[in-house]
C-alpha cells in the first residue's frame, strides 16, 4: 500500500489500484500501468493476459518517443537542373557479365561523344561502394546535372543509383538507366552485334536523360492501425507484434474461433503441446487492448493504398468499414483432401493428422501400420514438397513406437524430409525399429481390400519384387493446399499467387514477407507449407514491418505518375475506366468535370495517357516527347 | 530512454543486415559489429543463388551499401565482442576494435598500396576460398564494404619484422596507412542485441575415401562457388587443375561430413541439395555438352519452389540424380580422373563411374570459437554448437538470456530466404524487448522505494 501510495495513484475502497473498464491496464498516473492482482484479485491467465495489455500500453508510449535519438538523413540542396544538360555516363563491367560479352570501353567511347555528354568512365561494379562514390564525385567534378548508369536493370538498382544521385545533390528523378545486362549481354552471344545493341542502349537512355525534368515526391500520411487477415498461429503472431509496438491491428478470421490448425494438433516432434500453446496465444491476443478480433468476418473489399487502406468487413449479417495503414495476409492453408487408397472408403485409411489425434486421445488400436509420404505432393498438379508431412510421420511413428512397442510401423516414402536438426528423430525412429521403405513416383503404392483385410502394395526399388503388406491402419501424409478463398482474397488485394494458389512474395531470397505492392505483407502457410516455428518467425517479421510503415508516420509516393492538363481535358472519363489501379476520378472543376489524379494509387503505366482522347495526360518521367526522343536517337544512323 | 533506443547486432551477413535495416526502419539505432574486415558473410563469396539463379553479391551489394549508408546504423568492422553485462534493456557490451593499421574514414579504397605490397599476391585469400592470392595489404573481395584496404598483421613485413621499404605508405595519396594503430576496447550501451554470426563449412580431409586434399580434382563446393564465378580467382572457368581443361563429367557427392555419425554432425545441412543442383546448372550453362551426377542419400528440396527447382535441373539441364553414398573414390594417377565407386540402389551391384572432376557437398559447422562467443554472450548452445532459443516453438528467436536474441544460421543451417525472415523478426522481437524494458524502467523509476 505504501508502494501504491509513492506512485501517487488512486486506488479503490479495498486497496487495489483503480483501473477503467475501458483501459484496464492504466491507471490514473500516465504512466504507470498496473499489472494482475495489484488491480484486483484474478486468476492467472487473466493475470497474464492483463500484463500483456499493460506491457502493449507501455509501448505505445514508447512508439512516440522511439525516433527521438534518431539521425534523420540531410541531403544537400537540390542544384538547379534547367540549364543545359550535363550528361554523365557510367558503363559498369558486372565483373564479366556485362564485359564478357559486352565492349564496355568502346560503349564509353561512343558514350563520349553523344550530345549533352561531357563525361564517361567504366566500372568493374558501378552499384559497390566504389562505385556510388565514383558517381558522386563526377557530379561534384564535372557539374552534372544528368546521370545515365549502363548495367544490370532498374528493377533492383535504380532505387540505389537514384540515391546517389540525391546525395549529391541531384533530383532523384535526373537519372536514368540502360538496362545492357538482363536485356542485353544475357541474352546475346555475338560480341559485336551486343555491343552495338549496348550502344544503342545508351544512347536512347542519353536523348531521353537530355529531357528529364525534376520531380517532387509527396508525403502521405499514414493510418496508423493495422489489418491483419487470418486468425491461425502466424496471424495471432503477426497481430500480437504489431500490437507490441504499440498500434492497434484489426484481426480477421473467417471461422468463429481463432487458433486456426494447431488447436488441430496434438504434441509436436519434441514434446510440446502446441494446442495449449495455440490457446495461450489466443487468450493473450484476445485480451489485448489493443487488438480488435472480427471472427466469423471476412474481407470482401479493399481500395486504397499503402497508409490508407479502406477495407470492407463482411461478418455476414453485418458489414463494417475500417481504415488500415497496412495489412498483414496470414491465411494459412489446409490438408488436400486424398483420393484413391480407399481414403473415405475405409476407416481404417486416414490422414497423418487424424491418426496423430487418435494416437494423442488413446484411441489408437493397430499391430501394423503403413504410412504413405507424398500423397498429392510432388506431383504434376502440386509440384511442390508441402515440407511438414515427413515430421508428422516421424512424430506419429515414434509415438506409435511408446505406446505400443510391438507395433509395426511402416513409412513409405520418397525422399526423407528430415532436414536441419530434425534429422535426429529419423535416426531415433530408426533405432526404435520403424521400417522406412522407398517407393518410386512412377509406381505410387495402391491399398486394397482382401476380404476385410487391407492390404498395401508397393514396389520399392530396394526390393526386387513388389511387396503385399497386410495393414490394420493405413496413414496418408497428405499435401497441404492454400486456404480456401485465397484466390478471391488475392484479387481483392491484387497481389498474385504463384501456380500452386500460394501468395507471392517480391522476391523469394531478399524478401520473403513483402508483396510487390507497398504496405501489404505475408506470412506463414499463406506463403508455402511450412512448421510452427517457421510460421512465427515469418509472421514475427511481417508483422514488424508492417508496424514500421505505421512508425514512419507518413508515407514518401513516387513523383513519377500521371499528371493531367485540366485545360484539355474534357472530363469523358475514359481515363477512369481503363485505370486498373483505380488512380484517377472526376472532380468538379466550375461547370466541367476534369481527371484527377491520386499520386498514391498511380503506378505510372501510362494506360490513360495512351486512352485519353485529348491528349491531357501526361506519365511524367516517361513523357511523349522522352520517349520520341530515345526513338530517335536508336533510328539515327550511327 | 538513452540505452534502450539502441541495438546491437553482432554478424553482418544478410541476416544481421536485415535485421539492421528493418530496425533502423522502425526509428532505432543500431550498432553493427563484424568480425571481419568487410560486411556481408556467406553470400557475398557465393556465385549464384538458387531457385531463382540471381547473381549473389548483385541483389547483396545494394543492401550492405545501403546498411553502411544508413545514418542509424553503425558498422564497426574487424571489431570482436568480448563481454555483455546488464539485463534486457541495458546491456553494457565490451567489444575489441582490431587495429586496420589503414583509417577508415581516409581510405578510398583506390588499391594504390595493394599494388604495391612487397608481398603482393603472395597468400591464399579466404575470401577466393584460397584458391585466389592476395597481399600483406589486400581488400578481401572487390565489393567490400566498407571499401577499405587492411594489413594483415601477421604477414606484414613492417608489422613483424621491421623489414620493409614501406612502399604502400609512399603510395598512399591520403596518408592513409598508420602502423601504430593498436587494439581498442570499446563499451557500448545497448537495449537488445542479436546474434547473427553465421556458420562455417567443414573441410573434409578427415573423410579420407574421397580423398580431398590427396586427389587433384577434387574441391569442396565453397571452393567451386568461387571457380564458377566471374569475380573469383579464374574468372568463372572452372578448370581441372593437373591439365588446365575444363571439365566434361562432373560428380557431386552429398552429405559429405552431414548426416554423419563419425564426425558428429548427425544432422542434415538443409541447402546442400538445392545448391548441387544450382552448381550442375551452372556448370552447363557454361559448357552445354557437360555432363554432371549428383550422389544423394535424400533429395531434401523442401521449401518453396525447390522441388520444381529439382525436377528442372533433371529435365531441362540433365542433371543424373543417382541415390547413394559412394563407399570411396579412386584418382587414375595419369590422367587424374576420378572413379566413385558406389552401391547401385536399384539391382545392388556395385559400379564405379568416372568423372574429371568432383565436388563434395560438405557440412556446415558452428563457426570456430563459437563457445568463447557464447560465454561473452552468457548464451546456451546446443549439442552440435548452434545456438539455442528458449522456446523454439513459440519464440524461435530469443537465446536462453533474456534481451538477446539469436537469427539465421548461427542457430543452424538454413538458406538464405529463412535467414532473412529471421533477421526481420529478430529486429521485431528486439524492439518489443525494449518496449517492454522501457516501459518497465518508467514504472520502476517511480517506483524506487517501491517495498516488495
Amino acid at each position: 500500500m505504501s508502494a501504491v501510495a509513492e506512485l501517487g495513484v488512486e486506488h479503490d475502497n479495498y486497496g487495489f489500484i483503480k483501473t477503467g473498464p475501458f483501459a484496464p491496464a492504466d491507471t490514473s498516473v500516465p504512466g504507470v500501468y498496473a499489472l494482475g492482482a495489484a488491480a484486483g484479485p484474478r486468476d492467472i491467465p487473466e493475470t497474464v493476459a492483463r500484463a500483456t495489455a499493460a506491457a502493449a500500453r507501455a509501448q505505445a508510449l514508447l512508439a512516440g518517443e522511439r525516433n527521438a535519438l534518431t539521425v534523420k538523413k540531410e541531403y544537400p540542396e537540390e542544384k538547379d537542373a534547367s540549364g543545359e544538360p550535363r550528361i554523365g555516363v557510367f558503363v559498369c563491367h558486372c565483373g564479366s557479365n556485362i564485359a564478357g560479352t559486352v565492349d564496355v570501353e568502346k560503349v564509353k567511347h561512343l558514350a563520349e561523344n553523344l550530345a549533352g555528354v561531357v563525361y564517361a568512365e567504366t566500372n568493374l561494379y558501378t552499384c559497390s561502394a566504389e562505385g556510388c562514390e565514383k558517381i558522386r564525385e563526377a557530379i561534384a567534378a564535372h557539374d552534372l546535372n544528368r546521370v545515365v548508369v549502363a548495367a544490370c536493370t532498374p528493377r533492383t538498382h535504380e532505387p540505389l543509383f537514384r540515391e546517389t544521385c540525391r546525395e549529391a545533390g541531384l533530383n532523384r528523378y535526373l537519372f536514368e538507366m540502360a538496362n545492357v545486362r538482363d536485356q542485353c549481354s544475357w541474352v546475346h552471344k555475338d560480341r559485336e552485334q551486343a555491343t552495338k545493341k549496348a550502344a544503342d542502349l545508351v544512347r536512347m537512355s542519353v536523348a531521353k536523360a537530355g529531357l528529364l525534368k525534376p520531380l517532387p515526391m509527396y508525403e502521405i500520411p499514414v493510418t496508423p492501425v493495422a489489418l491483419v487477415i487470418g486468425g491461425g498461429i502466424a496471424g495471432l503472431a503477426a497481430a500480437e507484434a504489431i500490437a507490441a509496438q504499440g498500434f492497434e491491428v484489426h484481426l480477421v478470421e473467417r471461422e468463429k474461433n481463432l487458433g486456426g490448425n494447431l488447436l488441430k494438433l496434438r504434441t509436436t516432434l519434441s514434446g510440446e503441446n502446441p494446442y495449449d500453446r495455440a490457446a495461450d496465444a489466443v487468450a493473450k491476443v484476445g485480451s489485448n487492448k489493443l487488438v480488435k478480433v472480427h471472427t466469423g468476418t471476412t474481407v470482401s473489399a479493399v481500395s486504397g493504398y499503402v497508409g490508407n487502406f479502406q477495407v470492407e468487413l463482411d461478418a455476414g449479417s453485418k458489414k463494417e468499414n475500417i481504415a488500415a495503414g497496412s495489412i498483414v495476409v496470414a491465411t494459412g492453408g489446409r490438408e488436400w483432401s486424398p483420393e484413391g487408397f480407399l481414403a473415405g472408403e475405409d476407416d481404417r485409411v486416414m490422414t497423418s493428422s487424424e491418426l496423430e489425434r487418435r494416437i494423442a486421445d488413446g484411441k489408437f488400436e493397430a499391430q501394423r501400420v503403413v504410412m504413405v509420404q507424398c500423397v498429392g505432393s510432388r506431383c504434376e498438379e502440386r509440384p511442390y514438397c508441402s515440407r511438414v508431412c515427413c515430421g508428422l510421420a516421424l512424430k506419429n511413428a515414434l509415438s506409435i513406437k511408446e505406446q505400443e512397442p510391438g507395433a509395426e510401423v511402416i513409412v513409405l516414402y520418397r525422399d526423407l524430409m528430415a532436414h536441419g536438426l530434425k534429422e535426429d528423430y529419423f535416426t531415433l525412429a530408426r533405432e526404435a525399429g520403424v521400417v522406412f521403405l522407398r517407393y518410386n513416383p512412377d509406381e505410387p503404392p495402391t491399398v486394397s481390400k482382401a476380404g476385410d483385410a487391407l492390404q498395401v502394395q508397393v514396389a520399392s526399388p530396394e526390393v526386387d519384387e513388389t511387396l503385399e503388406i497386410a495393414a490394420d491402419l493405413v496413414a496418408l501424409s497428405v499435401a497441404i493446399v492454400p486456404a480456401e478463398g485465397s484466390k478471391e482474397l488475392s484479387e481483392i488485394l491484387k497481389v498474385p499467387l504463384d501456380a500452386a494458389g500460394f501468395f507471392s512474395e517480391a522476391h523469394i531470397k531478399l524478401r520473403p514477407v513483402d508483396f510487390a505492392s507497398d504496405g501489404i505483407f505475408l506470412a506463414g502457410v499463406a506463403h508455402s507449407p511450412k512448421e510452427i516455428s517457421e510460421n512465427i518467425a515469418q509472421a514475427q517479421a511481417a508483422g514488424g514491418r508492417a508496424a514500421s510503415i505505421l512508425a514512419r508516420g507518413v508515407f514518401a509516393a513516387e513523383g513519377a505518375v500521371a499528371k493531367v492538363d485540366e485545360e484539355a481535358c474534357r472530363g469523358c472519363g475514359v481515363c477512369v475506366s481503363v485505370c486498373p489501379y483505380g488512380a484517377i476520378s472526376l472532380a468538379a472543376k466550375g461547370e466541367a468535370l476534369v481527371a484527377s489524379v491520386n499520386p498514391a494509387l498511380c503506378k505510372s503505366c501510362g494506360t490513360c495517357a495512351g486512352a485519353c482522347l485529348s491528349t491531357a495526360i501526361t506519365t511524367e518521367h516517361f513523357t511523349n516527347e522522352q520517349i520520341f526522343a530515345a526513338i530517335a536517337a536508336k533510328m539515327e544512323v550511327v | 530512454m538513452s540505452a534502450a533506443n539502441e541495438v546491437m547486432v553482432i554478424g553482418g551477413g544478410v541476416c544481421g543486415i536485415q535485421a539492421a535495416l528493418d530496425l533502423a526502419d522502425k526509428g532505432f539505432q543500431v550498432r553493427m559489429i563484424e568480425r571481419e574486415p568487410t560486411i556481408g558473410g556467406r553470400m557475398a563469396i557465393l556465385d549464384k543463388v538458387f531457385p531463382t539463379n540471381d547473381c549473389s553479391i548483385c541483389i547483396l551489394a545494394p543492401k550492405m551499401i545501403m546498411c553502411y549508408n544508413n545514418p542509424n546504423i553503425d558498422v564497426v568492422t574487424w571489431a570482436e565482442v568480448q563481454k555483455v553485462e546488464g539485463k534486457a534493456g541495458d546491456f553494457t557490451v565490451t567489444v575489441l576494435k582490431k587495429p586496420r593499421y589503414v583509417k577508415e574514414e581516409e581510405c578510398t579504397g583506390c588499391g594504390d598500396c595493394i599494388e604495391v605490397c612487397t608481398l603482393k599476391d603472395e597468400f591464399p585469400n579466404k575470401w577466393n576460398a584460397n584458391l585466389g592470392m592476395r597481399g600483406a595489404v589486400f581488400m578481401p573481395f572487390l565489393q567490400a564494404v566498407p571499401r577499405v584496404a587492411i594489413v594483415d598483421d601477421e604477414k606484414c613485413l613492417t608489422l613483424t619484422k621491421q623489414k620493409c621499404k614501406m612502399p604502400c605508405v609512399r603510395a598512399c595519396k591520403r596518408k592513409a596507412l598508420d602502423f601504430k594503430m593498436k587494439p581498442e576496447t570499446v563499451k557500448y550501451n545497448v537495449g537488445a542485441v542479436i546474434v547473427a554470426t553465421g556458420l562455417d563449412d567443414y573441410d573434409p580431409s578427415e573423410i579420407t575415401e574421397y580423398g580431398y586434399g590427396r586427389f587433384t580434382n577434387v574441391v569442396r563446393a565453397m571452393e567451386y562457388e568461387r571457380l564458377i564465378n566471374a569475380s573469383g580467382p579464374t574468372g568463372g572457368h572452372v578448370h581441372r587443375f593437373n591439365d588446365h581443361e575444363r571439365p566434361k563429367r562432373m560428380g557431386f557427392i552429398q552429405c559429405v561430413g552431414a548426416r554423419d555419425l563419425r564426425v558428429d554432425h548427425p544432422y542434415c545441412c538443409s541447402v546442400c541439395c538445392m545448391y548441387a543442383t544450382k552448381d550442375a546448372m551452372l556448370a552447363r550453362e557454361h559448357y552445354p555438352d557437360i555432363e554432371s551426377f549428383i550422389f544423394y542419400t535424400d533429395l531434401r528440396a523442401f521449401g518453396k519452389g525447390m522441388d520444381e527447382y529439382i525436377r528442372r535441373g533433371r529435365e531441362e539441364y540433365g542433371i543424373k540424380y543417382i541415390r547413394g553414398k559412394p563407399g570411396e573414390v579412386t584418382e587414375d594417377p595419369e590422367t587424374k580422373n576420378l572413379f566413385l565407386w558406389y552401391e547401385d540402389a536399384t539391382d545392388g551391384g556395385i559400379k564405379s563411374l568416372e568423372v574429371d572432376f568432383l565436388v563434395l557437398a560438405t557440412a556446415f559447422i558452428p563457426f570456430e570459437g563459437v563457445e568463447n562467443l557464447a560465454a561473452s554472450l552468457g548464451i546456451e548452445l546446443d549439442e552440435y554448437k548452434f545456438m539455442k532459443s528458449r522456446d523454439p516453438l513459440l519464440q524461435p528467436l530469443d537465446s536462453t538470456r533474456e534481451g538477446i536474441l539469436v537469427a539465421g544460421t548461427c542457430q543452424g543451417p538454413m538458406d538464405v530466404t529463412d535467414s532473412v525472415e529471421q533477421g526481420g523478426a529478430a529486429a521485431n522481437r528486439a524492439a518489443e524487448i525494449i518496449a517492454q524494458a522501457c516501459g518497465a524502467a518508467k514504472t520502476s523509476k517511480k517506483s524506487a522505494t517501491r517495498s516488495a
